[in-house]
């Protein structure tokens, strides 16, 4: 599903710093531009400043604005969290390949999809990510009650499941080990169900009832949680087993070997071996803990559930600390993991029980009413027509926050629309042939010519192909690693210029002084399925005009002793019809993987189109 | 020195334990018992080290060296000793990826050296030299590769080859593998009447009978049936081979197969699990001469590392938990082991008197003295095929 690409790849990163700027220019203009406008509009305008004036605003229910925010800023942070440099290459083999490694298959292939979809456009969806969480987190925070701030809660619960379904694998609830202390059933799970609370309308908010439910639903679940956490056989209640750690020592055992904090990884591994040597007293705690905890939750009674409560932050602090890790460390932390939307939400509902605010009206600022001083038209406003006038006045009398939440809607599409365009394309970003083999340097000078025999031992010379595009390589017919893919990138190159292939041959010239017959070219052809392909041309000929040719060309093809497969270039050029080469890319196939494949065929096919103009 | 011992001092990093070297010879043995408890075939995990003896005299040998960890970076090796010589050289045929893995079949005084498929390559690229080794010559292939067992090739007369591939074909090869023909499968021989006798699971070696008729063994399910079966006009055929009354409750698996001076040798597995044994079976000299076999070698579940069959119907295999060993015959007939670690091959000779007579088993548990008569540096292309 990855790239195949190391995380730190020089290129790739500064092309993912590159993008995250250019769009973080925009995300800026974009909030200036709102802000002049909105201060000229109030400026300009004394009618909008008197219907400003006269909007009057609900009190938000401590319990929603505490979730709102909460959750607000913990996607700003996850949105930081992915602006790490390891995040393009990194995500899909350090972050979603091992989390659904132990998934069952169905699980396996669906986060397969999604990796192999980031892998093709690791900038556009590294970025992406950055500002959609960024965008996420500013509009729960900005967002006035009412529709602006439902409509953000919808939208984080959204992503959330998105980010659950792809990133965490379900959260690990198909896999076995399942664990509370480990962040099961998913951290961004705990964001989803915080985005459809805040989603729900306000007046639901306005009883304890709500709060009741809340904490009543996280009982159930700590329980739950308790119960797997004591079901024998899943390696809970030993610290070691067979020798080695149990499963929460080893936890801790691999997570305190995560780049973070001296002290913190000394934490983290003494209590791997306090569980390792107290393995079973470690679990009964954790286990009497939640059923306490969730027990207590379940009854909805204050004085039950407010020492619950602490209770359960207690443990929360103790698990994300020993346990978790604090989750986001390392390089390629996505999240600060479960325990603290766990601990969030869970004040959210205690919160929501308590404090239940006595006014229930609810007024969103719009345009003044009919009649009013705010509504009489100014000149400029009838200048501009009614429906311009009411959504000029509308914007002039919104409030700050309400102008901020627009921007920040703005920011998640402005992150998701060169993804959504970026997946449009079948073909992957030629940045990541770039990121393997460098970039290729336009040229014009004369290719040296040949006189060879295909694959059907018909002569074929480059005079012979004259007035047509040449895309032409060097490959070892009995080659087990490089020429395969690279003679696959062609033909994944001759797909996608379609119908212009007609008036492209491929071309590949034998680099192998010891196995170049022509039954070595027919079965690397039908090998590759590229016997059929008319285009296609496998030349070899005689050990010394295949020499002569290697010269001409610059090219090694050294014999290596001892089992050693033949050392030869890895190089392709785009010739053009006239016979002058016009591009050289160094084509070595670097890890060979589906999204670096269709890379190289996306730059090859470029070359051979911007050749193919110049006819 | 005992060859145990005589690696250690050498620091070959031998982890074997409990290494057994053993030879079967002879012919007209007794079988012993083997019991068992399943009649399923034993499993055929081959190894592909091997050896052999060419009609010349020369002595070859397939190795594998390099990094144990990471399969690209072992390579299989060719060792050869000219007839007459007594070093060994390394005659590993250039310009193609060694990591799948060395075939090799003795077409009368050439040998011909098949090149297992390895990551992205299916066809074998073959080799043939008549000079023992100092040049060769490339340009025939089979398609698809050749099956990873140590007789997936076989020379016969005509300059004909027989070649058991990946996929469970038998082709039939002219001119040294110039042009190949399809003549059975592993379905296609289950399917004929002895095929179903035997209840055949897999095809494990090919090989051309005294009479040149192509023949391919593997493994069967039916107790006592040896699947050895002979490639005639009227299809697959059995050849006769039957185990003798006393393994006539276990299922068998041909292991290795081989024809030298007109007689046809089979290394067979018979039994299942920790009663599994080895026993060598030889066709008579006439077409109906019979078959006799070796007494049993109880192996258990220790694997295989090596297996050699050599002119004159001599078997020589290595049993061990760890690296590999080949055994070669030395030029007076004396046993010479190969150990191979890394980019270093050692080749040591069993001392005058001990365990030459090669009676079944056991020469590696007594006092036999090994010496050791080479150490050959390889320089190995590590990564040069990743």
């Amino acid at each position: 599903m990855n790239s195949g690409l190391s995380n730190t790849n020089p290129t790739l990163v500064a092309a993912f710093r590159a993008a995250l700027v250019h769009q973080g220019l925009i995300v800026a203009a974009l909030l200036a531009v709102l802000a002049l406008a909105w201060i000229g509009v109030r400026e300009f305008s004394p009618a909008v400043r008197q219907a400003a004036a006269a909007a009057q605003w609900s009190q938000e229910p401590a319990a929603r604005r505490l979730l709102r925010i909460g959750f607000g800023i913990l996607w700003i942070f996850d949105g930081v969290l992915q602006a790490q440099p390891a995040m393009p290459a990194g995500l899909p083999a350090g972050v979603m390949q091992p989390t659904a490694a132990a998934s069952p298959a169905w699980v396996q292939h669906v986060v397969n999809w999604a990796g192999t979809a980031w892998s093709y456009h690791p900038v556009q969806a590294g970025a992406a990510a950055v500002w959609i969480q960024l965008g996420l987190g500013a509009w729960l925070i900005a967002a006035p009650p009412g529709r602006a701030s439902r409509l953000a809660g919808v939208a984080s619960a959204a992503w959330g499941l998105l980010v659950w379904i792809f990133g965490e694998a379900f959260g690990g609830i198909f896999a076995p080990g399942l664990s509370f202390l480990f962040g099961a059933p998913g951290a961004v799970l705990f964001y989803c169900a915080a985005g459809l609370l805040i989603a729900l309308p306000e007046a639901r908010w306005r009883s304890p009832h709500l709060g009741r439910q809340i904490l009543a639903v996280l009982g159930i679940f700590a329980v739950g949680m308790a119960v797997l956490q004591a079901w024998p056989g899943r390696g809970f209640w030993q610290g070691t087993v067979h020798g080695k750690p149990g499963a929460i020592a080893a936890m801790a055992g691999s997570m305190s070997g995560t780049a973070q904090p001296h002290f913190l990884s000394v934490l983290v591994s003494d209590f791997g071996k306090v569980d390792a040597g107290h393995g079973f007293a470690v679990n009964l705690i954790v286990v009497i803990l939640l059923t306490a905890i969730g027990a207590a939750l379940i009854t909805g009674t204050r004085r039950i559930v407010r020492p619950a409560l602490g209770l359960l932050l207690a443990v929360c602090l103790a698990d994300w600390v020993l346990v978790e890790d604090l989750g986001f460390l390392g390089g390629l932390g996505t999240d600060p993991n479960s325990m603290v939307p766990v601990a969030l939400l869970a004040v959210g509902g205690y919160v929501a029980l308590v404090c239940v605010p006595v006014s229930a009206s609810v007024t969103e600022p719009a345009a003044g009413p009919a009649g009013s001083p705010a509504a009489e038209p100014t000149a400029a406003l009838a200048a501009a027509g009614q429906a311009g006038a009411r959504l000029v006045r509308a914007f002039g009398s919104s409030s700050m926050r309400a102008i901020v939440a627009v921007w920040a809607a703005a920011v998640v599409l402005i992150g998701a629309g060169p993804m959504a365009l970026a997946q449009t394309s079948t073909t992957a970003d030629p940045i990541i042939a770039q990121a393997i083999d460098g970039s290729a340097a336009p040229l014009n000078f004369a290719a040296p010519g040949f006189a060879l025999t295909d694959q059907a031992g018909r002569p074929v010379s480059m005079a012979s192909l004259h007035g047509k595009v040449i895309l032409l390589t060097f490959l070892d017919p009995v080659c087990t690693s490089d020429c395969p893919l690279i003679a696959q990138e062609f033909r994944a190159a001759d797909r996608l210029l379609s119908q212009q292939s007609q008036h492209v041959e491929l071309v590949a010239i034998v680099a192998n002084p010891v196995d170049y017959s022509l039954a070595y070219t027919r079965a690397f052809d039908n090998q590759e399925g590229l016997a059929g392909l008319p285009n296609w041309l496998f030349l070899t000929g005689s050990l010394r005009q295949l020499q002569q040719v290697w010269r001409n060309y610059a090219v090694a093809a050294q014999i290596l002793p001892a089992g050693g497969m033949i050392a030869h270039s890895d190089a392709a050029y785009v010739i053009d019809a006239a016979g002058h080469t016009r591009f050289e890319f160094n084509f070595d196939p670097g890890p060979g993987t589906a999204s670096s494949e269709s890379s190289f065929a996306a730059e090859l096919s470029n070359a051979a189109q911007q050749v193919l103009r110049l006819r | 020195m005992t060859l145990r011992s005589a690696l250690t001092t050498a620091a070959a990093t031998l982890t074997a334990a409990g290494l057994t070297v053993s030879v079967l010879s002879g012919c007209g043995s007794t079988p012993a018992s083997v019991a068992t408890r399943q009649h399923t075939a034993p499993a055929a995990a081959l190894p592909m080290a091997t050896s052999l003896i060419a009609p010349g005299g020369a002595a070859w040998a397939v190795a594998e060296l390099g990094g144990p960890s990471a399969r690209h970076d072992n390579f299989w090796e060719l060792l050869a000793r000219p007839a007459g010589a007594t070093a060994w050289t390394l005659a590993t045929p250039p310009g193609v990826a060694s990591n799948g893995g060395l075939i090799l079949a003795s077409a009368g005084t050439a040998v011909i050296a098949g090149f297992r498929p390895s990551q992205l390559l299916t066809f074998s690229p073959l080799a043939a030299t008549a000079d023992q080794g100092k040049s060769w010559s490339q340009g025939n292939l089979v398609s698809p590769g050749l099956a990873a067992v140590p007789d997936a090739l076989a020379a016969g007369p005509d300059d004909r080859l027989l070649a058991l591939t990946d996929t469970g074909t038998v082709r039939l090869g002219a001119h040294l593998g110039a042009s190949w023909s399809l003549i059975g499968s592993r379905n296609s021989v289950a399917r004929s009447p002895a095929g179903r006798a035997c209840g055949l699971t897999s095809l494990s070696a090919v090989a051309f009978s005294s009479a040149g008729t192509p023949m391919a063994g593997g493994s069967c399910r039916t107790p006592g049936v040896v699947g050895l079966f002979a490639a005639t006009s009227g299809g697959w055929q059995p050849t006769g081979l039957a185990l003798p009354a006393a393994l006539g409750h276990v299922p068998a698996s041909v292991l290795g197969l081989a024809t030298f001076s007109g007689r046809t040798t089979a290394l067979l597995a018979v039994g299942h699990g920790p009663l599994t044994g080895i026993v060598a079976a030889w066709s008579g000299r006439t077409a109906n001469g019979g078959w006799t076999f070796s007494p049993v070698l109880r192996t258990g579940t220790t694997h295989l590392l090596s297996q050699s069959l050599w002119l004159a119907g001599a078997v020589g295999i290595v049993l061990a938990g760890s690296h590999g060993e080949t055994l070669a015959l030395g030029p007076a007939g004396q046993l010479e082991a190969l150990t191979a670690h890394a980019g270093t091959v050692s080749m040591w000779q069993l001392g005058a008197g001990s365990g030459s007579g090669v009676t079944p088993a056991g020469i590696g548990a007594g006092p036999a003295s090994w010496k050791q008569l080479q150490t050959i540096k390889i320089q190995i292309p590590y990564g040069s095929s990743g």
